[in-house]
Order: C-alpha cells, then structure tokens, then sequence
C-alpha cells in the first residue's frame, strides 16, 4: 500500500501526498520506513525556512513569495508550524489564513502542522514532512516555523536557505536571539519597515552579522503587502541558494550529529531506566561511597556491554 | 489519534464571531483546529481540507446563502471523491434543516447552540 502511495505521490497526486503525510505525523515508524525508501529518489525541490517571533509576518511574506513563485510557473510546497497547547493536546492553526488565496492553485500546497512541547520532536517530523513533499515534485517548499529556540536551528540543518524575520523595534529579543538563531540565518528580514525603528535594528543586526564561508548574509527590508520589496527577498532566496552547496555539506554533518546525539540519548534514557544498578549507584554517590566521575564511568560500562550482549543476540 | 478539524466561513460575510468561538472551544477540547479565516469559496474551503487532510469540516454562514455555498461544497466533495463529514452553524433558518441533512449535512447548529453539544457531536463524528 505504501508503494502505491509514493508511487502516486511522484506522480502528483496530493490526495496521497496529503494521507501520506498524517501517517507520518502520526507514527515514527512509517516515516523511518519512507525515509529509508525514498532518500535516493533524485528531488529537485529547495528548502527555504522563515523563521522568527510570532506576529512579526511571515506568513503574509510566504504569501507573497507564493505569488511571485508561481506566476514563474513554480510548483511550491508549504508547512505551517503553529504551537499545540501542552494542557489540552489542542491547537489552532491559523497560519493559512494569511495565504489562503492560493488555496486552490494547484501549483500549491499548504499544509498545517502543529508542534508539541518538545520541540525536537516536532523538528524530526517536519523534516521528514519536507523530503515527502519535495518527493511530489516541488520545486520549492518553504516551512513557518516559531523561532524561538532549538527546533529552528534543527529545521535549518535541513534547509537550503533559512530566512530570520524581524521587525522593528524589537530591542532586546534581538540580543536574546543572538546565540544560535541569528549564526543559523542565511538571510534577515525587517518587515513591517514602515514603521518607526527600521533603522536602528537594521543598523544592530549589520554589528552582529559577519561572513560566512563566502557568503554576507543580506538584511532585507519588506512591507509584508507591498511586493516590489518582497520580490527583492526572493532575489536574494534564489541567490543563496546557487551559492549555498558548499555550505549545505556543513548543514548536513550537522544534521548528522544531532541526530546521532539524539539517538544516543535516548538510547541512555532507556538503559538508566532499565538499569537495576543504577539507583544503588546513586545511593553511593548520595553517601559518599563513591564519587560521581566513578560513578558515571561505571555506568558506561555496563551500557556497553548491554550493548555487545544485543549485538551478539541479534 | 489526532483530530483534525476545518473551521471554514464560505461566502460574501464577515461574520466570523461564531465560527472563532466554535474553533476555540473544540481547540480546547484537544482538537486540531484548522481555520481559514472568512470569504472562502467552497472550492477553497475543499481544496484546504484535502490539503489538510481533516476528518471533519464545520462550515459557517450567517449571509443567509448558506443553501447555495453549502450545496456547492458538498457537490465539489463529492466531485473529489473525498468522504469528509460535515456540519454547519449560523443563523439558519430551522426550516431549511430539512434541506440540509438531505444534501448530506450531518448536524445544523443555529443560534442558541450549546457549545458542549457541538463539540459532543465532533467527537462522535471523528470517531466513526
């Protein structure tokens, strides 16, 4: 059954593309199992992130973007990525309203995800969401996503081009982005440059943005509804995105890293949990029978042979 | 499972009080709501929900049109070959609910409805 559906998706059908993606979001398992079979399949679509504070108008920038894109004659793809209520489980996800004209474009398709408490967790599924959508023959696919911390800079590992959008005024958020976030962007935008303040956080972003690996990464000034400065921005989108292979190596070794510290981690969580010694290793710890480095090592000890022994027994 | 649910207003009307408070209560009641804002055409709002891949649509109309939008979005459902279940809220007249459950429409709330019974209803028909 799954290979009727890829088989579809390749060829357009986004009734597929569309069930495919709620059973991915839905279970680990299969989106490892299309990953596994799909990661060959030569796709030509580029990934573009836009990410920043909520309210500061990405998605009517997407919008915009959306219109300049396919009246090239482009195929584009879009995720959505709206926070989920960590009490209730429910969420609203309002992002498309802003874009909702191209809602029957059949050059388009928008697509709302929402994410957890955990963010790693939803950076691993809209990954796997973009290699499926970039598999129906996109040329581009561009994901909304939050930035307010981690999941963007994993999002961006997998992106081609990563657009932090700001507005003015913004102050000190700006200092607080400084770590990771701003290092992560490809491009910056200040929307809503109509207002007062442009200036000033057009002239802090230039302190804090250097050149990287040949590329000066751009400050763009946009009105979200006037397209003439929108179409400057997708200038500069496709710009990078000729220039950018070399770095898209680095965001890949990245990538890798994390994913294989995250697997590491969970693969540590099981083991404490499953580890009979390790609450009396705490116990010498707590009464000063052993010291934590000892304790620590001995830990990893006994995960490694775990470890061996499932070798051996697979 | 997750529940993922259309709120759409269709037509000419920007009455959308109605359809944001029905959105914020089933939100609450840990559904994905999926909201299009209002002015749709019934081809948008379909479009948006084979995109989104909802297991319900609630459609919101207080123009008075709502027979002739909603006639069109069931007609394009089925055109599409996409079995999604619907219902609809607004100031609709109790005559016309009749009408409506003949298209195929599985619940009418007018005004007056209790939110309890609308979201009561939407789990019930998620879970079919």
């Amino acid at each position: 059954m799954i290979e009727d559906m890829l088989e579809r998706i390749k060829n357009g059908d986004r009734i597929a593309l569309s069930k495919m993606m709620t059973l991915m979001e839905e279970d680990e398992g299969i989106r490892k199992k299309i990953i596994k079979k799909i990661f060959a399949c030569p796709v030509k679509g580029k990934i573009i992130c836009f990410t920043g504070p909520p309210g500061v108008g990405k998605s009517t920038l997407i919008d915009q973007v959306l219109s300049i894109l396919t009246e090239e004659g482009k195929r584009v793809g879009v995720i959505l990525v709206d926070p989920r209520s960590p009490y209730t489980g429910g969420s609203l996800l309002g992002d498309r309203i802003r874009m909702q004209r191209h809602a029957t474009n059949p050059n388009v398709f928008i697509r709302s995800v929402s994410c957890a408490e955990n963010p790693e967790g939803v950076s691993r599924t809209v990954k796997d969401l973009l290699k499926i959508m970039a598999l129906s023959g996109m040329d581009y696919i561009i994901v909304e996503t939050v930035g307010t911390g981690q999941m963007a800079v994993e999002v961006s590992y997998i992106c081609h081009t990563t657009v932090l959008v700001l507005m003015p005024n913004m102050g000190d958020d700006i200092q607080m982005m400084k770590a990771g976030i701003i290092e992560s962007a490809d491009i910056f935008v200040i929307n809503k440059c109509d207002l007062d303040g442009a200036e000033l956080t057009e002239a802090y972003l230039r302190d804090n943005i250097e050149k990287r690996d040949g590329w000066m990464p751009p400050i763009i000034k946009t009105v979200g509804y006037n397209r003439a400065t929108v179409k400057e921005l997708v200038d500069k989108i496709k710009e990078h995105i000729r220039k950018e292979s070399c770095r898209y190596r680095e965001k890949i070794r990245g990538l890798l890293m994390t994913m294989f510290l995250d697997y590491l981690d969970e693969l540590g969580l099981e083991f404490i949990k499953n580890c009979g010694k390790f609450e009396e290793l705490v116990d010498d710890v707590a009464s000063c029978r052993k010291d934590y480095y000892t304790a620590t090592e001995e830990l990893f000890e006994m995960l490694k042979k775990e470890v061996l022994k499932n070798d051996k027994g697979n | 499972m997750k529940k993922r649910i259309l709120i759409a207003k269709v037509g000419l009307d920007g009455h959308d009080r109605g359809a944001k408070v029905v959105a914020r209560a089933l939100k609450n009641a840990g559904f994905e709501v999926i909201y299009t804002g209002i002015r749709q055409s019934p081809e948008q709002v379909v479009e948006t929900a084979i995109q989104e891949d909802v297991m319900l649509i609630g459609l919101s109309c207080l123009s008075g049109a709502h027979i002739p939008l909603f006639r069109r979005v069931m007609e394009l459902l089925r055109e599409k070959n996409v079995d999604i279940p619907v219902f609809c809220g607004g100031t609709i007249p109790p005559d016309d609910i009749p009408l409506l459950k003949k298209m195929g429409i599985r619940e009418v709330f007018g005004p007056g409805s209790s939110l309890k019974d609308i979201v009561e209803k939407a789990k019930e028909m998620v879970a079919e």
